[in-house]
């Protein structure tokens, strides 16, 4: 993609137009995705060893984990866009990232503690990764009330990208804190450097749920981020074929 | 709970916070496209409008 279709991104009428038509690939794809994985998670995949059955709670837990600290780093890509830029674009993107983020930590500690029970015989434990997870759902539901308080939007959207950027810092933590501290919670499960413990089935299911998930997320962000912008926008000349 | 029941729930919440998602984003289109433009509410009779 040339830089000047990047750029042409940023018009409102242009992303408006764009999105409309990536996002039924978007929901097809994540859909016919999820269900291969979903499938390939339940009965394809062998039982693990150690774990048991309950193990395979990872194949949603890993890539709702994922999704809420990715989705942060995303928001925080547009927030930083949206302080040089000020674009209505990044604005929305930035704010459409926050409500899906914040499900997709909340899914991730329930999906963990519901794992956590059987396996470490608790529900909940002060544990470094935890602990920073759940930090991240307060940091995204104080970015939501933050969005949704002050009636200037304009104001809102610098003082939330700066925001947005501050918590920024939580991510590597969440991220490194397995390597940091002494944990309770597992490693990685997946490694750049290749030394995963995996069975190559369990490898392969946990990536197509990972891209399910993406995909589902980035449509429901874009979904969102759209009609937003037609609402911030609903007196430019471009919505009037919208709004009608 | 057994291992069953515990991924079957896991599941289904995945599956419910999606739907929740995605009906609040349908409830957040249809509240924009009720609400009129900026211009359609000023009465074009109002003499601080002209």
């Amino acid at each position: 993609m040339r830089p000047q279709s990047i750029l042409r991104l940023s018009s409102s009428p242009v992303f408006f137009q764009m999105s409309g038509k990536v996002l039924p690939w978007l929901i097809g794809a994540s859909l016919i995705l999820g269900a291969i994985g979903l499938w390939s998670a339940l009965f394809v995949t062998p039982t693990d060893a150690q774990q048991g059955e309950v193990y395979r709670v990872l194949y949603v837990h890993v890539p709702t984990a994922w999704m809420s600290m990715l989705l942060y780093v995303v928001a925080s890509f547009y927030a930083g866009l949206h302080l040089v830029f000020r674009t209505s674009v990044s604005a929305v993107m930035m704010r459409a990232m926050l409500p899906t983020g914040a499900w997709m930590t909340l899914l991730a500690l329930v999906t963990g503690s519901l794992w956590g029970k059987p396996t470490w015989g608790t529900y909940w434990i002060w544990d470094a990764r935890l602990t920073f997870e759940l930090l991240l759902l307060f940091i995204y539901l104080g970015l939501i009330a933050v969005a949704s308080l002050i009636d200037d939007e304009r104001k809102t959207d610098q003082l939330l990208s700066v925001f947005t950027l501050v918590g920024l810092v939580n991510i590597p933590l969440i991220y490194f804190s397995v390597v940091f501290w002494n944990t309770l919670h597992q490693g990685a499960s997946l490694s750049m450097s290749g030394g995963s413990k995996m069975a190559p089935i369990m490898k392969a299911t946990l990536f197509v749920c990972v891209l399910a998930m993406w995909l589902g997320c980035a449509a429901l962000a874009m979904a969102r981020a759209r009609w937003q912008l037609v609402d911030r926008e609903r007196d430019a000349a471009w919505t009037g074929s919208v709004l009608v | 709970m057994s291992a069953t029941m515990t991924i079957a729930v896991c599941v289904m919440l995945t599956l419910l916070v999606f739907a929740i998602d995605a009906f609040s984003i349908r409830r957040e289109r249809r509240a924009i496209l009720q609400v009129p433009p900026q211009d359609s509410l000023q009465d074009p009779l109002d003499p601080d409008v002209q």
